[in-house]
């Protein structure tokens, strides 16, 4: 077992050198400005800002209207993802059955579009917003606060924080996610810059609080760096750019607490000889040292990340290349159960492209890429892989007249090395093509043509017999038409085949070979007063042929008819009436004395639903939405020919929702939503029979 | 003779069409073997969702990979139990983060080659509502995998947890599209199936 290396980091000194520096970078504006004025041969503008353009210009970051860009909270959401390490792998803590799929991370707030329109107090610019969720069983609470200000025109001071909180009460449990960063930046000069930074964040998972059996979960890290960086773009075309870091970093999770220093340095370097070459390299380098705790361990643990990457682009005529390549290669111990494990990660990265554009019509793409990747472990060995692929693809589009051909090909190469019997190579290809033309403005074909073949090869076939193919193809024909009578018109036709083809004869037995056959016809008629139909239909036969199995052949053929009709009388009422019918039947699909291959039904199904919405805006500002559904599935089993009822299951659903959003005033925005659903259906649980679904969001901009 | 613009895309549209079928002579997948020595095949074409659950099991079973990956859809994601994703400190990100089918796939490819069985059972928390073509249902899992420590000598982990599943019904067939993980014990007595998927990812 390896031997934890004992080396303590000296980091007690950097805290108040890193408070001397900051108020020395306080201080620092009024006595440097000047001493750069002469440098500006060739400098241009970078990160530069003059305190006469701090207000109202848009130059600081502000915009200077209503602000609808709202950049700047954006730029501070995305530094708090790059600042926040903590992993979001799973949901919020809380997995909410009754309402659709949550996302896999936070909500970003710069994504939902509510930016309210910043404005100066003091000189400083916060925002604040507020979203409160909460249904029967979860309540979610999300602050997001944002502050910047400018000190001076050559020193600004932003600081933001984000705080989720998730209660679920049926689980009797809390998520709870903090994100904090402050930073103060400072322009030495026009090619100089200095800065220091604070993150903190912290996820808290606790399950039955504060009773006998509460179980708490969490992660916090702490960081704090000061960083210079210099940037100048020279009259020859070379732009360069380095910067270096220093910080301090405090870590705790789980059983483990672990506190040190982090560096880094960074350097780009551009290149412009030609208006038709580029080329830039640029390097990245980390270097952490952690002093550990967990249990009886003590261990200095240290970290190191270099990535090197290289670019060169040509424009030749109407036709351009590029090159990448990229380097990167990293070790990080860190403790695990009590010993000190080290991860070391070798990656290798290089991609050639070429993009041709013959005449105006014609575009062809050829792109060939490798990329490796070799990870060991010191404690964990059976983890170690080595990894390569080898990609090539190739398009072609050409349009002639109202035509348009597409030509795609892909071929990936892969190599799995386990250094056990999962090694071995995966290879991937896939063509496809597609023709659309348009015979008149009203009538359009599109045809599609797609195959693929991905095959897994193991070394050791007597260890591993998963040695398998894929074939996949597909054809679609897709005919759209339009009449002067307003009557749109659609048809699809689809083919679709899939083969699983194990080629070990312990596994042949799951060989088989799906065939799917679809046609959807569609129309959609407008009439006048606001009132448009449309019906859509589906047939479906989808049929498996096992290989070696063949009294398992199977066959379900799917009828579906889909019928809206909305009605907007006038622009704040819209009236809906929806209703969907589902015929599905399925059975054997096997061979009879006579060989022919006869179709046995095993089941029928039917699913009927029918919904009706109202939608009503009141006032102009209040969303008022209605909506009743009824739904019915029922099944029958076939027993030698007869059919004979099995079950069948109902759902209703009569929901009210009311939303409404209104701007208190020009830097306060309400967004309120309440939503009220009573259900019955069979099988339902008790809190399933009424659920509340209540949203309100504050936006404050002070 | 000049050939109409139209007509020559009207072939070329048609080639195309049939390009597909006619792409044995392009790719050629490999023939097998032979028939099967073993088993006939568990394989139900999943019309319900507890079909899905059944193959599934029936797949973990007979260590079949594509079988099992044929119950996920090509969109999938996995989301482990937010305080296993915490108690995996530095290697939370390694083992949890964007979990796709291929990573399903590959574990369940690890998991059967570092055992000598698996065996899965289920119990209906919340069931479906498969009127439409998109439900969700709620399921604890126990999963007993037998590992082999040494010639001979067998030892069963028994991983235990709740599995939300959301399920898409696509062409008749329904597949799982998420999972979403949650502890019900205390890692002490039992860890979840999202831990073990973390561990047998690469």
């Amino acid at each position: 077992m390896r031997k934890p290396i004992r080396r303590r980091a000296r980091s007690e000194w950097l805290v108040p050198l890193a408070l001397l520096l900051a108020l020395l970078l306080l201080a620092a504006p009024a006595t440097r400005l000047r001493a750069d004025d002469g440098d500006g041969e060739g400098s241009e503008e970078v990160g530069e800002q003059d305190a006469s353009d701090s207000e109202g210009t848009g130059d600081d970051g502000f915009p200077e209207d209503d602000g609808a860009s709202g950049e700047d909270g954006e730029e501070g959401q995305d530094g708090e993802e790059e600042e926040g390490e903590i992993i979001e792998t799973a949901w919020d803590g809380v997995v909410r059955p009754d309402g659709p799929p949550p996302e896999g991370r936070p909500v970003n707030l710069a994504a939902t579009g509510i930016v309210p329109k910043k404005t100066s107090f003091l000189g400083l610019h916060p925002t604040y917003r507020l979203t409160h969720t909460r249904d029967k069983d979860v309540m979610g609470w999300n602050h997001a606060f944002n502050l910047s200000r400018p000190v001076t025109g050559r020193i600004d001071f932003t600081a933001s924080s984000a705080i989720n909180v998730t209660e679920n009460e049926v689980l009797s449990r809390v998520n709870r996610t903090e994100n904090w960063n402050a930073g103060l930046n400072v322009n030495v000069s026009r090619a100089v810059g200095m800065g220091i930074k604070f993150n903190r964040n912290v996820q808290r998972d606790v399950r039955n609080e504060n009773k006998p059996n509460e179980v708490k979960s969490f992660r916090e890290k702490e960081s704090v760096s000061l960083s210079s960086n210099y940037r100048k773009t020279h009259l020859s075309g070379i732009d360069v750019s380095a910067g270096i870091s220093a910080g301090l970093e405090k870590n705790e999770y789980a059983d483990v607490k672990n506190t040190g220093l982090t560096q880094g340095v960074q350097g780009a370097i551009q290149y412009e000889p030609l208006p038709t070459f580029k080329t830039a390299v640029s390097y990245n380098g980390g270097h952490s040292l952690l002093d550990s705790k967990q249990g009886a361990l003590e261990s200095s643990d240290e970290s190191s990340d270099h990535s090197l990457s290289g670019r060169a682009e040509y424009d030749w005529s109407t036709h351009s290349f590029a090159v990448d390549l990229r380097r990167h290669s990293s070790s990080k111990e860190y403790p695990k159960e009590q010993q000190t494990e080290r991860r070391d990660q070798t990656d290798r990265d290089a991609t050639v492209r070429a993009d041709f554009r013959f005449l105006s019509n014609i575009t062809a793409n050829l792109s060939y890429a490798y990329s490796s990747s070799r990870t060991s472990y010191a404690l964990e060995s059976t983890r170690d892989s080595d990894m390569a692929n080898r990609a090539v693809d190739a398009s072609l589009g050409y349009t002639l007249g109202g035509t348009r051909y597409t030509a795609e090909l892909k071929s990936e190469k892969k190599r799995n090395d386990y250094f056990n019997f999962q090694s071995g190579n995966v290879d991937h290809q896939s063509l496809g093509g597609s023709i659309s033309h348009d015979f008149t403005d009203r009538f359009g074909v599109v045809v599609r043509g797609r195959m693929s073949l991905l095959s897994y090869q193991y070394d050791d076939i007597d260890e591993n017999d998963q040695d398998r193919d894929l074939f996949d193809r597909e054809g679609t024909l897709n005919l759209t038409y339009r009449s002067k009578g307003g009557i749109e018109t659609g048809l699809l036709l689809r083919l679709k085949q899939n083969e699983l083809i194990y080629i070990r004869r312990s596994r042949t037995g799951d060989n088989k070979t799906t065939q799917k056959y679809t046609v959807q016809p569609s129309i959609t008629k407008a009439f006048g007063g606001g009132v448009k139909v449309t019906q859509k239909y589906e047939l479906a036969a989808d049929y498996t042929f096992y290989d070696y199995d063949r009294d398992s052949n199977f066959l379900i053929r799917d009828i579906v008819v889909s019928t809206g009709v909305s009605w907007n009388p006038v622009p704040q009422l819209m009236l809906s009436v929806d209703h969907r019918h589902r015929s599905q039947d399925e059975g054997s699909y096997v061979e009879d004395e006579s060989g022919v291959e006869r179709y046995g039904k095993n089941s029928e199904r039917e699913d009927k639903s029918v919904g009706i919405t109202v939608k009503y805006k009141l006032l102009n500002a209040i969303d008022i939405e209605a909506s009743q559904s009824y739904s019915l599935q029922t099944k029958w089993r076939f027993d030698e020919g007869e059919r004979e009822f099995a079950w069948e299951k109902f759902d209703t659903r009569l929901t009210g929702k009311a939303s409404m959003k209104y701007d208190v005033d020009k830097a306060t925005k309400l967004e309120l939503s309440i939503a009220r659903t009573l259900r019955d259906a069979t099988n339902v649980t008790e809190r399933q029979k009424d659920v509340w679904k209540i949203t309100g969001k504050i936006n404050k901009a002070f | 003779m000049r050939v109409p613009r139209r007509s020559a895309a009207l072939a070329i549209a048609v080639l195309l069409g049939a390009t597909p079928w006619l792409g044995g002579c392009l790719f050629s997948p490999r023939d097998p073997d032979g028939p099967p020595q073993g088993d006939q095949t568990n394989w139900e074409t999943p019309v319900s969702t507890a079909i899905v659950l059944s193959n599934m099991k029936a797949a973990l079973g007979d260590e079949s990979q594509a079988n099992y990956r044929d119950c996920f859809t090509e969109d999938f994601r996995f989301h482990v139990d937010p305080a296993d994703s915490l108690l995996a400190g530095e290697e939370a990100d390694i083992r949890y983060a964007n979990w796709t089918r291929e990573d399903e796939e590959q574990a369940a490819g690890n998991i059967f080659a570092a055992s000598v069985g698996v065996d899965l059972s289920l119990t209906s928390i919340i069931g479906p509502d498969e009127s439409g073509d998109d439900t969700y249902r709620e399921d604890d899992y126990e999963l007993r995998v037998t590992f082999e420590l040494a010639p001979g000598i067998e030892s069963d982990v028994l991983y235990k947890g709740r599995a939300v599943l959301y399920l898409r019904r696509e062409s008749g067939r329904w597949a799982i599209y998420r999972w979403a993980d949650q502890r019900t014990v205390e890692p002490e007595q039992n860890e979840t199936w999202g831990v073990l998927r973390g561990e047998y990812r690469e």
